[in-house]
Parts: structure tokens; C-alpha cells; sequence
């Protein structure tokens, strides 16, 4: 199991590098870059003082040098203008756009990104496994339809739409807070019981509105598996064995039913990070998504392609947990390599 | 012990409201075994299960009664609470299912299924369960029952799957054991040592047995008392030796005529002089590479189809005869090195297949056409049987349409089908009439070499021999050689003319089917004769010879086993058209 860890850590590297190939480049083909757009700009309009300054950033960021030169001063693989300073040193480089160093603009809205996807895919999870199992067990009973009708609402209702439904009644019947990460009067102090909750409140409405739309899959999609899975023969030797309906249900389809819903944690994250842009846009929460846009937009290259890494790891993590998960979940994953050497 | 009597199941929402188990009785004793026997759609299995009350969704039992136990004590199964009947099930009556892979479930290891039949009885504590499921994988055959009971089902063979499935139904000891269809899916030789193993396991604990099976050789060996069933309703029933000795009833008689068995042959066929073999294998090998593990699935092939013979090849699952088919087809290529040679007609030079390309090929392509196995899955269930058969005749631009129409027409009515049938669909077909439709398509090109693989293992033994009779009489009109590839001995009996032997990728024997049934040389041809059950209950199976053939080759007498450094002995002619695989002096020819 350790090597099987080990394994896939190390499968991690080749991957993250080709993703940080693609993010360069990809970031790269709009023609020109913040800095020139920039230099055009004060030459225009006659500053040459600011012309001086833009100069400077460019040669400090090795922005004058060759794409595939670039890329490697960025990695941290390749000496720039300060020595080996990039990525791997952990120096993110700096937000043209924001004029901070990308490690500021980042900052605390990195964690809070995090805490809010784990949030929402705790809550896909915790909501979508009793409905889905119970809407399978009880197929084509008032809970069934229930499952099914919340699915649809979920699937089909613009998140945004949803998003201001839910900040409106709940604050009008719970007293929930609107919008942001934390209530003013926490705000640059230090952290407290009584600061952690505040967050936590914020962060009802947006986690429930990130994950309906998963959960609302996720339903439909366990419900077909353990159906599925129910009138396999193995179901019926348990029955057969005199095992009691609850156990039988947990011990034997219910595991089964897993494997597929296990595997979408890797699936799950990318959407749901891609998703919560709009939603941190609208509930003005200070999660990366609007820094990304704001940097996309204005071709801000250093910390635009940091955050698309930052989420690429992240998807890379949540596909290790799911493989982990499954393999401990299931044998046959488990000890596949096993099976095939022996036959 | 059990007496079921009037038993009534239908399925809800049937458009024919007519039960599908019609007023079923018998009784089983204690300590005897009883066969439920009928074809597919008999409704054998449906009785059994609603013993256990575990009949599949829409089935439901609308009358009779199943009284279980002795004496004043016997209770009604149909009518006892839920918990009543789950603390009978496992403890008090067990089951064994025909599919161990997929009846036992695939995250849980043997042991840990196993010992939850203890665990939910009640019987003892955690250590004593453990001890006494080694015990029983000890007692069932495995030979390392600790291994075992941390090994999942899908690491181990099929037959060990079998036997896992009956320690977990014996481990409570039982006082019935329902056994449905328990050896179906296992190869002849591992389902003699699984009979045997059930028997010796009744002899020990005393133990009722509820066979349900469709084989009367199975019943021959293992029951005492017979329950021939059809369409729901018992047609004879009683003592083994009554009912298959003298059946009574037309439909009994039916399907004993009907039995596959090895008839006995005295008189040697003498093999035709003249060698025009129309299909060549020359050193053939084939290895499949599964990720860094090699596979030799075929190894130094040397056979040969006569014109106008029917050459069959007899082996167990994994002994590669299904690959010899592929290579024929030349769906697959061998390894290189071998050769194929085909021989269009008699005293022409042959054409080397390997080295065919285009027009040469394609001609081969339709002189040689296959018979597949399943007749479910091999035609497609979008195309009308009209197209299906007139599709070869369209790829090889034959004929026009409506000459294709005729031939359809006629290729139907040579099959023994309504040609009216043509724009029907496959599914509304029988298993047997979609054999014979899979047949005429391979009719369809006038083909010289047919190659049948298993054509008839997914039919009931009724429809079988209508099957073979078909595939007779059409080897016989259009003078066919055949390549028919059979694990069962009694249907290769009927048909060839001379059968090969297989094991392991390598032919073990060769010869006439009257020499090989009657004088077989090699241990493993002999373990395959032998556990073929016969529908006959003074020829029981004779286990000793089974376990001896089908076990490893190092444990078989002197001249067979391979020499110490594994390699086998070569094969040789023993005598004239009788080859073995054994340490001989080579006759002189």
C-alpha cells in the first residue's frame, strides 16, 4: 500500500510538469503582455517616468529573454536576473495588475479557496450518499421522487439565481450573513473561537451552492449503481446466509455502489473550483476566483499562471485521495497488479 | 426432512396470467439427496429458491406449502416470520449457486464470507468461527486453507470458487443443502471431484441434498430420488434407479434419447490412407503477453483437417482450442515460426496462409467460415435474420439482391427454418433456432471448411442433438470438412472422425473416436472419459482416475510425465493413427 503511495506521488511530478507547460503556454499565446500593453501606454501618453520602472520589471522578470528561457527562470529551474528564483524557491513572482508580489495578492484567499472546495465536497457527500442510497433502496417511492425533484431544481437553476434566493431567506428567516468571508469586526484580528464561527456561518450559502448541482448527480448517479448492484447474485447468497436486510444492504451493494462515487472526488474538485468563480464573484467572498479573472483579463502572467497551478494541484491531491480511497475500498484495485502477474 | 407440496409461483404483471411453477410436489428425506431435473424454463430453480424465499423481483409464490424439519416440529416455511426463516437460512438449510464469481462477493475475502454465517448464527466467538472455517476449507480441498481464507474470490480458479462457495454453505452444518446447478459452469474433470466432494460430504453429516440440474448424468451419480420437471409442472418422480432405468413418461424417455453419453465402440474406423488435408497446422504456437507476463496459449501445433472429415478437438477451458479456432479464422496470427496451409482441392498445391494477402485471402476467407459458441451474443439484435444471413453474401458482392433473397430463402429452409421467418429479429428466436441461423449465415458462401467452435454448450441437451443432427446432415449434402471444437466428449463421440486431445495449448492424444473411448493411452484422455457422468446409475463416475488425469503432470504414470527439466514428452504414433504424448519407442512406420 506504501508503494502503491509512493508510486503515485512520484506519477505526480511528470504530471504537474507537463501542466505547467501547458498553463505557460496557454497563458502566453495572446499577443503581447502586461508590461508592453503597459510601456505602449505610458509612451502614448507621455510618462517617461513609469517607462523607466516598466523596464526595469521587465528585465528583473526575465520578461526580455526567450518563451522556453521565460518558462524555466519562472520554474525556478534557470538563472534569472536575481539567481535561481522562481517557483520551486517559492518565490511566486509579481502581479503587474495588483503591483504586490503574487504571494500578497494570493495570500489568505488561497486557504479560504481550499476550506471552501473541501466544504463543498463534504457537503455533495454527506447529502448525495443517504439520499441516493435511500431514493435506490426505496426506488420509486415518495423518497425517490423527492431525491429526484431536488435534483433537478439543483441541475437546473443558474448557481448566481440560486445564490442570491438563498442569501435573501436566509438572512430574512436564520439572520445568516451576507456576502464575504467573516463579519467587519473580526477582520484583521487575530484568530478566536468566536472569529471561526463567523466563518463558518459565511460559509453556509456558498458551500450549498457550489455543491447542489454535484450532489444532484452524484444522487442520480449512486442511485442507479446500488440499483444496479441489488439484484446481483452475490445479494442474494447473503440473503441466503440469513444475513439481516440492514446488514446486507451496508456490507455488500452499498460498498460496491461506492467504487464509482469514490472515484469522483478526482472529477468533483476541478468543476466545483471552475464553478465557485462566478458564485465568489456574486457573494463577493475572497476566494482566487475573481483574482483569476481579474488577472486573465489583464494578461497578468505570473499570477494568473500560479493560480491555474495552485488548482491543478489541488485536483492532482483530489484524484490521490480517491485513488487511495478506492484502493483501500476495494481488492480488486487493491491487488490487481497482483492478479495479473500470477495468471 | 422437507416436503413441498402444491407449490404455485407466478410473476406479477405477466402478460399471460398462467403460474410459471404449477402445483410442484415432493418430499426430500433425511439424509437423501433428491435432483430437480428439467431444461432451461422448467422452473426447477424457481422451486428451489422459494424454499429460502429469495425468488428474483416480480416472483411470487401464490400457494402450496413447504413444511420443513421432522414430526410434530416441521414448520411452514412459506408462512413463518421473516426472522424465523433468516435464522433458518445458513444454519438450518445452505445453497450453493451456479456462478461462484458472482454469487460470492468481490470485496470481501473467502474467509471473511465465510465465517459470517457463523458469526450471524450465533454459533461461537470470533477465534473458534476462524478455526472452524479452516477446518472446512481444510475439509473442501484447499490446500492451504490459511491462504485461502485471505484470498479473495477473484484470485482463485474456478473450481476453488466452487469449493469455497461449499465450505461456506457446509460451514454451519446444515440439515439441507440446496445445490443449484453447482457444477454447470465447471469444466467435466474439477465437476467429477465437485460431486464427489458433496457426496462425501452428505456421507459425513448425515445431510439432506436438493440438487437442481439440467444434466441426468449429474443425477445419475448423485441422487437418490428424481423430480423430472417441464413447464412448471412435475411430469415423473422417484427412485433414481426407477426413473432412469425404466422412465416412464414420454418427455423422461425424451430427454434420456436425448443424453449425451459416450457410446461404446469397438469396431476401429481404419484410417484412409491417402493424406489430403485441406487445412494445415505446422508447429503452430501463440503467445499472449498480458502486461510482463507471457502466456503460451498454443505450443507446437501439428493437426490436420481431412477433406470431408470432421476433426474435432476436445480440451477444458485454457487449453487453447478455442485460439486454434482464431488462428483458422485468421482472426489472430501465431507466433512466428509455425505455418498454415490450405488446400483449396484435392492435389492442388496448398496456399500458405500466413503469407496470403488480397484476393487470395479474401477467396480463403469464404472457403472457411465459423459456428460461434453463443448464439445470444453473436447475432446482432438490430439486423432481421434476412440480413444477418444475406450480409456475408453483400461483403463478397455474390449476387444482386433479389438473388440474394432466393439464397436467403433457401440457406432458411437447408437449416430446417420458415423462410416467411426473415424479417424477424434474432430475439424472437430459441436458443436452438438462433444456432441454426447463426449456421446458415455460415452456409451462406458455400464455404468447404466450417469451424465450429462449442456450437452447442449454451443450448439444452433436447435442442443439442437437433443441432449436431442439423450439422450432420449438411457436413453430409454439401461434403464439408468440419473443425469442431467441444469440451464435451460425448457430443465429440457422435460427430468426428477423429478427435485430438487437449491440454494446456498441446495435443495430448490423437485418434478415432471408436480407439480413443475404447482404449484411451494417456492419463489425462482417460480422466476426461471418466468423469463424463452418465445417465446410467451402475456407471458412477470413477473419482481416482478423474484426480489422477486432471491433476498435475509430474504426479501421472512413468512414460507421461515430463522429463525432469519440464519439458513434455514428444508425441508419437503408438499406434496406426493413434499418437500420444509419452516416452515411447517410435513404432517403425
Amino acid at each position: 500500500m506504501l508503494r502503491f503511495i509512493l508510486h503515485r506521488l512520484l506519477v505526480m511530478i511528470p504530471t504537474l510538469i507537463v501542466v505547467s507547460i501547458v498553463i505557460f503556454i496557454v497563458i502566453n499565446l495572446p499577443p503581447g503582455d502586461y508590461l508592453s500593453n503597459q510601456i505602449a501606454e505610458l509612451r502614448a501618453t507621455g510618462q517617461e517616468a513609469g517607462l523607466a520602472k516598466a523596464e526595469f520589471l521587465r528585465r528583473e522578470y526575465a520578461l526580455d529573454r526567450p518563451l522556453p528561457e521565460q518558462y524555466l527562470v519562472w520554474i525556478g529551474l534557470w538563472p534569472g536576473p536575481n539567481g535561481f528564483n522562481g517557483l520551486l524557491q517559492g518565490d511566486l513572482g509579481w502581479s503587474f495588475e495588483f503591483n504586490k508580489p503574487v504571494a500578497e495578492v494570493v495570500g489568505e484567499t488561497l486557504w479560504f479557496t481550499v476550506i471552501l472546495n473541501v466544504a463543498a465536497v463534504l457537503f455533495v457527500y454527506l447529502v448525495s450518499f443517504p439520499l441516493g442510497a435511500l431514493a435506490a433502496i426505496r426506488a420509486n417511492s415518495w423518497v425517490d421522487y423527492l431525491a429526484a425533484t431536488i435534483g433537478y431544481i439543483g441541475l437546473a437553476t443558474p448557481n448566481f439565481l440560486l445564490a442570491l434566493i438563498l442569501l435573501y431567506y436566509g438572512q430574512k428567516w436564520l439572520g445568516l450573513p451576507i456576502g464575504g468571508l467573516v463579519d467587519a469586526q473580526y477582520e484583521n484580528q487575530p484568530m478566536s473561537w468566536a472569529k471561526l464561527g463567523s466563518i463558518l456561518q459565511h460559509l453556509i450559502v456558498p458551500t450549498i451552492v457550489i455543491g447542489l448541482s454535484g450532489t444532484a448527480a452524484m444522487v442520480r448517479r449512486l442511485r442507479a449503481n446500488l440499483l444496479d448492484e441489488l439484484g446481483k447474485p452475490y445479494v442474494v447468497t447473503a440473503k441466503a446466509k440469513g444475513v439481516p436486510p440492514l446488514r446486507r444492504l451496508t456490507r455488500y451493494p452499498l460498498r460496491m455502489a461506492l467504487n464509482p462515487f469514490v472515484s469522483d472526488i478526482g472529477s468533483l474538485l476541478p468543476s466545483l473550483v471552475s464553478g465557485s468563480v462566478l458564485i465568489s464573484v456574486v457573494l463577493s467572498l475572497p476566494t482566487i476566483g475573481p483574482a483569476l479573472l481579474e488577472a486573465l483579463r489583464a494578461q497578468d502572467i505570473f499570477l494568473s499562471g500560479f493560480i491555474l497551478m495552485f488548482i491543478s494541484l489541488l485536483v492532482l491531491v483530489g484524484m490521490l485521495i480517491s485513488d487511495i480511497a478506492l484502493a483501500l475500498l476495494d481488492p480488486r484495485i487493491r491487488l490487481g497488479k497482483a492478479r495479473k502477474a500470477q495468471s | 426432512m422437507l416436503k413441498v407440496e402444491g407449490l404455485t409461483i407466478r410473476f406479477r404483471n405477466a402478460p399471460v396470467d398462467r403460474p410459471v411453477v404449477d402445483g410442484v410436489g415432493f418430499s426430500v428425506g433425511a439424509g437423501q439427496s433428491v435432483a430437480l431435473v428439467g431444461e432451461s424454463g422448467s422452473g426447477k430453480t424457481l422451486t428451489c429458491r422459494s424454499i429460502l424465499d429469495i425468488l428474483p423481483r416480480g416472483a411470487e409464490v401464490a400457494g402450496g406449502s413447504i413444511l420443513f424439519g421432522g414430526g410434530p416440529e416441521a414448520v411452514d416455511l412459506l408462512r413463518l416470520p421473516r426472522s424465523g426463516l433468516r435464522d433458518i437460512r445458513g444454519s438450518r438449510i445452505s445453497m450453493i449457486f451456479q456462478e461462484p464469481m458472482s454469487a460470492l462477493s468481490p470485496l470481501h475475502s473467502i474467509g471473511d464470507q465465510t465465517m459470517e454465517v457463523l458469526r450471524l448464527h450465533g454459533h461461537c466467538n470470533r477465534r473458534s468461527a476462524r478455526d472452524q472455517c479452516l477446518a472446512m476449507f481444510e475439509r473442501v480441498g484447499f490446500p492451504d486453507p490459511q491462504r485461502a481464507f485471505r484470498s479473495y474470490p477473484f484470485q482463485l480458479s474456478g473450481g476453488l470458487r466452487q469449493r469455497a462457495m461449499i465450505a461456506m454453505a457446509m460451514v454451519a452444518r446444515p440439515q439441507l443443502l440446496i445445490a443449484d446447478e453447482p457444477t454447470t459452469a465447471l469444466d467435466v474433470t474439477l465437476q467429477a471431484q465437485v460431486l464427489a466432494l458433496i457426496k462425501e460430504l452428505q456421507a459425513e453429516t448425515g445431510m439432506a441434498v436438493l440438487l437442481v440440474t439440467h444434466d441426468l448424468g449429474v443425477v445419475a451419480n448423485m441422487a437418490d430420488a428424481v423430480v423430472v420437471m417441464r413447464a412448471g409442472r412435475v411430469m415423473e418422480s422417484g427412485c433414481c434407479a426407477d426413473v432412469l432405468g425404466r422412465p416412464l413418461h414420454g418427455y423422461t424417455r425424451k430427454l434420456m434419447a436425448a443424453a449425451p453419453s459416450i457410446p461404446e465402440m469397438t469396431c476401429a474406423i481404419p484410417a484412409s490412407g491417402a493424406e489430403d488435408a485441406i487445412l494445415e497446422f505446422h508447429d503452430v504456437a501463440k503467445t499472449y503477453e498480458r502486461g510482463s507476463t507471457r502466456v503460451r496459449a498454443l505450443d507446437g501445433i501439428d493437426l490436420s483437417v481431412r477433406r470431408g472429415e470432421t476433426l474435432a478437438i476436445v480440451g477444458e477451458s485454457g487449453s487453447g482450442k478455442t485460439t486454434m479456432a482464431r488462428l483458422a479464422m485468421l482472426a489472430e496470427r501465431p507466433d512466428p515460426g509455425g505455418r498454415l496451409l490450405f488446400r483449396p482441392s484435392a492435389g492442388q498445391p496448398p496456399l500458405d496462409l500466413l503469407s496470403a494477402a488480397g484476393p487470395e485471402l479474401t477467396a480463403y476467407r469464404r472457403r472457411a467460415q465459423m459456428v460461434f459458441q453463443d448464439p445470444y451474443a453473436s447475432l446482432s439484435p438490430r439486423m432481421s435474420v434476412g440480413e444477418i444471413i444475406a450480409e456475408p453474401l453483400a461483403i463478397h458482392g455474390v449476387c444482386g439482391r433479389g438473388e440474394g433473397r432466393e439464397r436467403v430463402r433457401a440457406l432458411m429452409a437447408q437449416v430446417g427454418l420458415d423462410p416467411a421467418w426473415a424479417c424477424r429479429y434474432p430475439h424472437a428466436f430459441s436458443g436452438g433456432q438462433r444456432q441454426r441461423i447463426g449456421i446458415a449465415r455460415a452456409l451462406a458462401l458455400d464455404p468447404q471448411l466450417l469451424i465450429c467452435d462449442e456450437p452447442t454448450s449454451a443450448l439444452d441437451v433436447s435442442v443439442q442433438a437437433q443441432v449436431l443432427d442439423l450439422l450432420e446432415s449438411i457436413k453430409q449434402r454439401l461434403g464439408l470438412s468440419l473443425m469442431f471444437i467441444s469440451h464435451d466428449l460425448a457430443v465429440v463421440a457422435r460427430l468426428a472422425d477423429r478427435v485430438a486431445v487437449m491440454r494446456a495449448g498441446r495435443v495430448m492424444e490423437q485418434a478415432s473416436p471408436a480407439v480413443l473411448f475404447s482404449a484411451p493411452l494417456h492419463p489425462y484422455t482417460r480422466a476426461l472419459i471418466a468423469a463424463s457422468p452418465e445417465p446410467d446409475v451402475s456407471r458412477p463416475i470413477d473419482v481416482a482416475t478423474v484426480a489422477l488425469g486432471a491433476g498435475a503432470p509430474d504426479l501421472w504414470p512413468e512414460p507421461f510425465r515430463p522429463t525432469p527439466d519440464g519439458a513434455p514428452p514428444p508425441l508419437v504414433e503408438a499406434a496406426p493413427g493413434h499418437f500420444v504424448r509419452g516416452h515411447f519407442a517410435r513404432r517403425a512406420a
